[in-house]
């Protein structure tokens, strides 16, 4: 089997997570409503009456998502610069975002359970696992491609064979018509 | 003497919009061919690259509409933003350096002709250029009407100025804008991105400073607040749930892939390697900028309910209210020049993809040929495309009517569903072919097009761009198992195993 075909085989099982989701009649105030005392501003409501039902699927969701995320990337980068040292990288980097995916999700459902929560670096615990953990934890990516990019993404065998590829065009223009 | 915080505010405004103006007097002797004005010569460091992705990605919408996001919603709207790291390594890794080495190999000067050159297709090149135009109409008439408010509302503080028309604010921001577009074209764009990007950082640092400072707690006896009137509103979800929040997140994050006012700005650094520099410098302008988005919504959220700030009128108030009420003058200046700048680097991208798909892109799908003298025809396209763009803000504003909310509806997420799928999938994967790319084109718009037109909510409030995106990466990868095209053309062949 080949990542594209990995990639559709997610693509299409969110589409039926999706689809699942849509077909819930919501409780509580799924999206909301309108708060009277201050115009413009919403509440949520009762968290654990909206949230129960959805928790399994929502949990499914942004685990295929952050392996789509994965296997984007993957699907990008070509045979040879696959190494372990790639696949390692990558599976640390979807790791990282699961592990912090999960731990929203359980420190949201312990609140909704207990009522009560901490709070860290200035926002409850779920909510600092969203504005720290998700967003640093999505940063390994971005801190691979720095340290990796000569040995996955743009090797120096790469780049010599962008500057044959060139050569050649300079020297013999291509006769594929140009749309 | 004490000077006024109104003139205080003008002033850095003011100075913020000279200093565009030199950068486009500049960048007149730099800009000698249509290359220039669309790519700048494929010459560019990669500290100016960087500056121009992320402030290109995060327009006037960050500074304005997000802090007023989060004071109607509480959270939710930060998976837009917390998205931001994954968004930009994906868009790094599948797209950079591809869409960069084929534009050098093929000279290319736009994102249509880098996909008509890959699945060979005059129609993939057509559909592309017209995605992009209907989207760029709808952005840049919201960027235009932006700008135009924003002024009226800094002039009318001013005595001197006091009730000014909204046109006449248009007709001045709009001539700051087209001026630096039509002298110095993308060269110009991307230097006064580079100012724009510094201001939009300096400004991002210290409303963070300022925000923690309004509650003596800091940001923890901010949440309270919140938490103790609604306590959902800053748990994870925000008030709109869950649902909507992941469809925000995978259209938000896969989409920045798609966008193409970001995609162009990948071919102009002046080599593939810089493109290991340009990823983090972006990240980190964003992340940046960003935090204002969060800490004046949670703020001003918290003021209001504990009774430090009335009621809001608009939830986009939130941030001018905040700078008028907890800011020093001076900030509130550099701030709002801020926003001037989110606002005008985005809107300035747009003018150039446009201008790039009117005489450039269309002509050759349709001609099989470019324009002559496509210079000069870019010159005039974006003046001509600025003024449609400005009637469409102000007949929306003055008549009302959904012209700006239908052509929006072709903005991030339309992007995000016909772009996506051929960038991310099609340039990395030889197997795709033209009948799956143009599949996947037509599914996004009918999607969309139908979500907007038929006024369709969808349920738990889902994005209509995250259920276009979904269908059309499905239909893209469908179809192409399932049909042939023509081959992948040799030297982009070479490419992608590069």
């Amino acid at each position: 089997m080949r990542i594209i075909h990995l990639i559709l085989g997610g693509l299409i099982f969110l589409a039926i997570i999706v689809v699942y989701i849509a077909q819930q009649p919501p409780t509580g105030e799924a999206i909301g409503y309108a708060q009277s005392n201050y115009p413009g501003m919403m509440a949520g409501g009762e968290g654990a009456e909206r949230s129960a039902p959805l928790f399994l699927p929502i949990l499914l969701w942004q685990f295929c998502v952050i392996g789509l995320g994965i296997a984007f990337i993957i699907q990008a980068t070509p045979v040879h610069n696959r190494t372990i040292g790639f696949y390692g990288a990558m599976f640390v980097s979807g790791l990282a975002m699961a592990a912090s995916w999960a731990a929203l999700m359980l420190s949201y459902k312990n609140y909704l359970i207990s009522g009560e929560t901490a709070y860290i670096f200035g926002f409850p615990l779920a909510t600092s696992w969203l504005v720290y953990g998700i967003w640093l934890s999505e940063a390994f990516l971005a801190l691979f491609y720095v340290i990796g990019f000569r040995r996955y993404v743009f090797t120096e065998e790469n780049e010599r064979a962008f500057a044959q590829l060139l050569a050649e065009k300079k020297s013999a223009p291509s006769q594929e018509e140009r749309l | 003497m004490e000077i006024s915080r109104e003139l205080i505010v003008l002033f850095c405004v003011g100075t913020y919009m000279l200093l565009s103006i030199v950068v486009g007097l500049w960048a007149i002797r730099r800009t000698r061919s249509a290359q220039d004005f669309f790519i700048a010569g494929r010459s560019l460091g990669p500290l100016v690259v960087s500056m121009a992705v992320f402030s290109s990605t995060l327009s006037g919408f960050g500074f304005v509409g997000g802090p007023g996001l989060v004071y109607a919603t509480g959270m939710s709207s930060i998976w837009m933003v917390c998205v931001s790291a994954l968004g930009y390594a994906i868009a790094f890794y599948t797209v950079a350096k591809s869409v960069r080495m084929i534009s050098e190999l093929r000279d290319t000067l736009s994102l249509p002709d880098i996909l008509a050159d890959r699945f060979g297709s005059s129609t993939v090149r057509l559909l592309t250029a017209i995605t992009i135009l209907l989207g760029v109409l709808g952005y840049l008439a919201t960027q235009i009407l932006a700008m135009a408010l924003v002024l009226q509302s800094i002039l009318n503080e001013v005595p001197a100025f006091a009730g000014i028309n909204l046109v006449i604010c248009a007709v001045i921001s709009l001539s700051v804008l087209v001026f630096y577009s039509y002298t110095g074209g993308i060269v110009a764009s991307v230097y006064t991105d580079l100012i724009q990007g510094l201001v939009m950082i300096i400004a991002g640092i210290l409303i963070v400073l300022a925000a923690v400072h309004v509650f003596e707690g800091g940001m923890a006896q901010a949440s309270q607040v919140i938490f103790n009137n609604d306590a959902e509103a800053i748990m994870p979800f925000g008030t709109m749930g869950m649902v909507v929040c992941l469809s925000w997140f995978f259209m938000f994050g896969f989409g920045l892939a798609g966008q193409p006012h970001v995609i162009t700005k990948f071919m102009m650094n002046r080599n593939v390697k810089d493109t290991r520099i340009i990823l983090p410098i972006t990240l980190f302008g964003y992340v940046m900028a960003a935090m204002l988005w969060i800490s004046i919504g949670v703020v001003m959220r918290a003021a209001v309910i504990g009774g430090l700030a009335d009621p809001l009128a608009k939830a986009d108030m939130a941030a001018p209210i905040f700078l008028g009420l907890f800011a020093n003058p001076w900030l509130a200046g550099v701030v709002f020049a801020g926003l001037f700048a989110a606002i005008m680097s985005t809107a300035d991208a747009f003018l150039n993809i446009g201008a790039a798909a009117i005489i450039h892109d269309i002509p050759k799908a349709l001609r099989g040929k470019a324009l002559q003298h496509e210079l000069k025809w870019a010159r005039l396209a974006t003046i001509g495309l600025s003024i449609l763009a400005a009637i469409f803000a102000l007949y929306s504003h003055y008549v009302g009517g959904q012209l700006i909310a239908i052509l929006g509806a072709f903005g991030w997420g339309m992007f995000a569903a016909a772009l996506v799928p051929l960038v991310v999938l099609g340039l990395n994967w030889k197997g795709a072919t033209k009948a799956g790319a143009i599949a996947a084109i037509a599914v996004s718009i009918v999607i969309n097009i139908g979500i907007q037109l038929l006024s369709l909510k969808l349920p738990f409030a889902m994005a209509g761009g995250f259920v276009a995106m979904l269908a059309s990466l499905i239909t893209f990868i469908s179809v192409s198992l399932f049909t042939t095209g023509p081959n992948v053309p040799e030297d982009i062949s070479r490419v992608m195993d590069i």
